[in-house]
């Protein structure tokens, strides 16, 4: 496998970095529709603690996703400094409420290590692989089990 | 499976008396003075049509009659004859005859009936009197029926066989139209003796051959006792795709006639020609136009796609255009901004120190009038009859039925109902579910019925209606209906109903929809029900919409469906709630009112229930339904709305009612986590987001500890 | 071997007439309600000839006819126009849209299968 990819040269991928509850995640700037400031949203009765609201996007309904939560992490008491990542999925829309956002960089798509086994934590099932990037450590999000809510109301 | 010819003809007459109903419609309209152009063709056409498939089914009479009536009608319709109100007078015997004889076709009845005799010589009588020429008789009685066609085209043709020199060469648009050449050709061979030649001149060598070209032309000589008209039309399909000339030869004579079909044009070779009567081509291409005229000048204005205008029978559509979706959907969006601008705008005026009589209030008043206005017609373009719906169904019946093998029969009402399109769509599949379900587990088998009593054929009703704003569909069928007791027993089997339980009628019945029946098939064994019915629930519940079901044993089984009209507007009242605001759709709301502490009443130890025009209902706190704090002690003052629910109310305490508008439906994107009681959500004047409440759904789904409600049952019962 | 024809009318009288006839001819018939069921039947059926109306609910012949020849595995099938009139504009958008030939209707027998042999052997 990565002696073919070394031979195919594969383009770089773009990622996005930011920062939640302490620790920094990326995701692939491919599925970055738009970055927002936090504004005041409406929540939602009922729905799962880890949906933050519904934010109005000009016009049209957002959802937003507490990612802290969402990852099993403390929800975050959100103010005008937090980001809203707006992401595009699998035809979905949806917002990502972040900490802060803090880098968008380059790697090759090769260098993603596979993730070591560290056990099955309510957010381990959502991060597909690790970064390390000088001293940093990124966790690679896989964004679709995020917004596949189904398959989390199901596990 | 193919029909039989009694089958095929069962539906003839059905379809007769449709057009026997705009047959008299059409004369009334006459009669009145009512009528315009088109009632004329309509009338003709009924006419036309109900001998077209008397022709079909051979029934003599009928074709005699229509064939004659058609004629007479013929001078109407070319202007020869005036649509006075002797002529509608004299129409109207043979539209009650038509009738009359279709009843007695119906019964296989071959007889005359009276007046029959008097009622075709009167026509007749009436045909003479206004056909002004025989040449003009002879053409229109001739081109009326195919029968009459070849009858009379046959006296017309020359003993004498003609020799037809043709050339055709294809053009490269033949191939993508789906011709072929070849067996074009081979049809000629069907009209007499011919002798092909192929020219292959022009095929290029293979380097610069396009397989989808075409290269040939043929030369053919055709011997034949066919004339021109039928010759011609071997190349009926293919005339505009090719260089075609058909020239025609008598055998001993000079007379030619070359017809250049590129060019639609006729060239007389031969001045002689219209003044022989029997040349075929006169008899079989009356004038287009209808009018009589010189026979010149009817060659010239022959034109070779025009066929005899009694063939145009295409139903008085309006006219329409089609219009892409998106496009339709891009105006609903952008007039509902509109109309959230104008809210914005009276907002802010409202809160201006203007004085109330300044003229800009009469022009917000006329600009909100204006933007509901434009809303509506916007949704009206979006709005359709259910009845593609309802005939969609009617196939899904007869498939059901025959695999089945039981008798269905579907009884329809209500097809012009017009609802929103989205909606209609949305509707297919659960109805399809449901009828699916009423035919394979409701209705009996055919010896089963007739053992009960009931006739053999099983029957289903669609019906679709307006009521109050919403559209309501009911399926009924009148099948073994659904075992309520054992429905009950496995509900309280798997757990999905307290042991200790006592539910009411409706809410037996209603436990179908419950997710846990969806794979239990027992009870589908049992009972015939319940495979699926959650899914159906939650697609209705998709659109704004609910269903209920009522089922009585041994008689069958209602669903009754309660949609929206429209998926983009809604009137709703907006409220308060701790400090969330929310729209309440209007349609769910009976009417509101500000509580009283001698309305309240205690029942056990906490129920509180208030006592309205002698009925107990339940009280719904909202804000502690929706999770936003606890449940309030004291209700004196708060404001109440009274919800309907199937035949009950319940009261729905909110903090503040704020005002009454139209809102513009927004969908949750992507309805991340399900969101019980929420259908949707709109955005309000200052760009906040309220969410849209089903309070019916806040009442079922988020409080299920209220199951006071049976108090109320035995309370108002 | 038998020529199978598919034939899209809404009209259920005109269905079983049109059923019958092929049938009498001697080929085998294929029946869709309307355009888009007309669609469904050819992913699974590749005809030798299509009849078709034009007035349907759904999808009408035009828009039917278009989508088939679309499918670059029906491209070049005959499809005949059943048509209650024979306007020439009405041929002029049959033929744009991509139609083989048409049909006047109400059809004789014959000339619905002399129309056929014009277009499919």
């Amino acid at each position: 496998m990565h002696e073919t990819n070394e031979l195919d040269r594969p383009a770089d991928s773009e990622l996005l970095s930011f920062w939640v509850n302490g620790q920094e995640y990326t995701i692939d700037v491919m599925f970055v529709r738009e970055l927002r400031g936090w504004s005041k949203s409406t929540p939602l009765p009922h729905a799962p603690d880890f949906v933050h609201g519904v934010i109005n996007l000009r016009g049209n309904i957002l959802t937003v996703l507490d990612l802290a939560c969402r990852l099993g992490l403390r929800p975050i008491n959100a103010t005008e400094r937090n980001v809203i990542i707006v992401a595009e999925i699998q035809g979905k829309i949806v917002g990502l409420l972040v900490d802060r956002v803090s880098d968008i960089f380059s790697i090759p798509t090769n260098s993603q290590q596979a993730l070591p086994d560290i056990g099955s934590g309510s957010g381990q099932r959502f991060v597909t692989a690790i970064l390390t990037i000088e001293d940093r450590l990124i966790r690679v999000l896989d964004l679709k089990a995020i917004v596949n809510v189904d398959a989390a109301n199901a596990a | 499976m193919s029909a039989s010819i009694a089958e095929i003809r069962d539906s003839f007459f059905q379809e007769c008396i449709s057009h026997l109903e705009a047959l008299q419609d059409g004369l009334s309209e006459i009669e009145n003075g009512t009528e315009n152009e088109e009632t004329i063709h309509e009338v003709f056409r009924a006419v036309h049509s109900i001998k077209g498939g008397a022709a079909a089914f051979d029934i003599v009479t009928l074709v005699k009659l229509a064939h004659r009536f058609e004629t007479a009608l013929e001078a109407v319709r070319s202007k020869q004859a005036a649509p006075d109100k002797k002529a509608v007078k004299l129409f109207l015997r043979p539209c009650d005859l038509l009738g009359d004889l279709l009843r007695l076709a119906g019964t296989k009845n071959s007889e005359e009936p009276e007046g029959f005799r008097t009622c075709l010589s009167e026509l007749d009588a009436y045909i003479q009197n206004n056909a002004e020429s025989p040449v003009k008789s002879k053409s229109t009685e001739n081109a009326a029926s195919n029968a009459q066609d070849r009858e009379s085209t046959s006296v017309g043709i020359q003993q004498a066989e003609p020799i037809f020199d043709i050339f055709f060469e294809p053009n490269s648009e033949i191939f993508p139209s789906g011709n072929e050449p070849l067996y074009v050709l081979k049809s000629l061979y069907e009209l007499g003796h011919v002798t092909v030649t192929c020219d292959t001149a022009k095929i290029p060598c293979l380097s610069d051959l396009n397989p989808e070209n075409s290269y040939l032309s043929w030369k053919a000589e055709l011997l034949t006792t066919c004339d021109l008209a039928e010759v011609k039309e071997v190349f009926d399909f293919v005339e505009d795709l090719c260089v075609l000339n058909i020239s025609e030869r008598q055998q001993a004579h000079s007379h030619t006639r070359n017809l250049d079909l590129t060019s639609n044009r006729v060239t007389e070779s031969d001045s002689n020609a219209e003044q022989q009567p029997a040349e075929p081509f006169q008899i079989t291409q009356p004038d287009a136009s209808g009018r009589q005229s010189s026979a010149k000048a009817s060659v010239e204005k022959a034109r070779f796609e025009s066929r005899p205008p009694e063939e145009i029978a295409a139903p008085a559509a309006k006219p329409t255009v089609r219009v892409d979706l998106d496009r339709v959907d891009l105006l609903v969006n952008q007039i509902g901004e509109l109309v959230i601008n104008q809210a914005v705008l009276a907002q802010s005026i409202a809160t201006t120190s203007l004085n109330t009589d300044a003229s800009i209030f009469a022009a917000l008043e006329d600009f909100s009038q204006l933007a509901s206005d434009l809303q509506d017609s916007v949704m009206m373009i979006r709005a359709q009859p259910v009845k593609t719906l309802f005939q969609r169904m009617a196939r899904v019946v007869r498939e059901t039925s025959r695999t089945t093998q039981k008798d269905v029969r579907l009884l329809t009402e209500g097809e012009s109902t017009e609802i929103d399109k989205t909606v209609i769509e949305g509707l297919f599949d659960p109805l399809t579910h449901i009828i699916r379900n009423a035919i394979d587990h409701g209705i009996e088998c055919p010896a089963e019925r007739s053992e009960y009593g009931k006739p053999e054929i099983g029957e289903i009703h669609l019906t679709a209606r307006h009521k109050s704003g919403r559209v309501t569909i009911e399926i009924s069928d009148d099948g073994r209906g659904i075992n309520r007791s054992e429905i009950l027993r496995k509900a309280k089997e798997t757990g999905l109903v307290d042991q200790s339980a006592k539910l009411s009628i409706s809410e037996v019945d209603n436990l179908l929809f419950l997710p846990g029946f969806s794979s239990s098939n027992s009870i589908s064994n049992v009972s015939g029900r319940g495979v699926g019915l959650d899914i159906v629930r939650n697609s209705i519940a998709a659109m704004g919409g609910r269903i209920f079901v009522t089922t009585t044993e041994m008689k069958g089984t209602v669903f009754k469906i309660d949609l929206p009209l429209t998926l983009a507007v809604q009137d709703g009242l907006v409220v308060e709630v701790s400090h969330n605001t929310h729209v309440i759709p209007l349609s769910n709301i009976v009417e509101t009112l500000i509580l009283k502490n001698s309305d309240i009443h205690l029942f056990g130890s906490s129920t509180k229930m208030i006592k309205i025009r002698e009925k107990f209902l339940p009280i719904i706190d909202l804000g502690a339904a929706l999770g936003y704090r606890k449940r309030k002690s004291h209700f004196d003052g708060c404001n109440v709305l009274l919800i309907a629910q199937e035949e009950s109310y319940f009261a729905l305490i909110v903090d503040a009612i704020i005002e009454q508008r139209q809102v513009v439906i927004k969908a949750l994107q992507n309805n991340i986590g399900a969101c019980p009681g929420v259908s949707g959500a709109t955005i309000l004047g200052d760009g906040k987001i309220a969410l849209i409440l089903d309070p019916i759904d806040i009442v079922k789904t988020t409080a299920p500890q209220n199951r006071f409600r049976k108090e109320e049952y035995s309370l108002a019962g | 071997m038998s020529l199978n024809i598919l034939a899209v009318d809404d009209s259920r009288t005109m269905r079983d007439m049109l059923n019958l006839a092929l049938g009498q001819a001697g080929f085998t018939t294929h029946l869709a309600e309307d355009g888009e069921h007309g669609l469904e039947v050819l992913t699974q059926l590749s005809p030798d000839a299509i009849i078709t109306d034009i007035n349907m609910p759904n999808l009408d012949g035009f828009g039917f006819i278009d989508a088939v020849r679309k499918q670059q595995k029906h491209r070049g099938i005959p499809i005949l126009v059943l048509t209650t009139e024979s306007a020439p504009e009405l041929r002029a958008r049959a033929r744009k849209a991509g139609a083989t030939g048409w049909i006047v209707k109400p059809f004789d027998p014959t000339k619905l299968v002399q129309a056929i042999t014009k277009v499919a052997g």
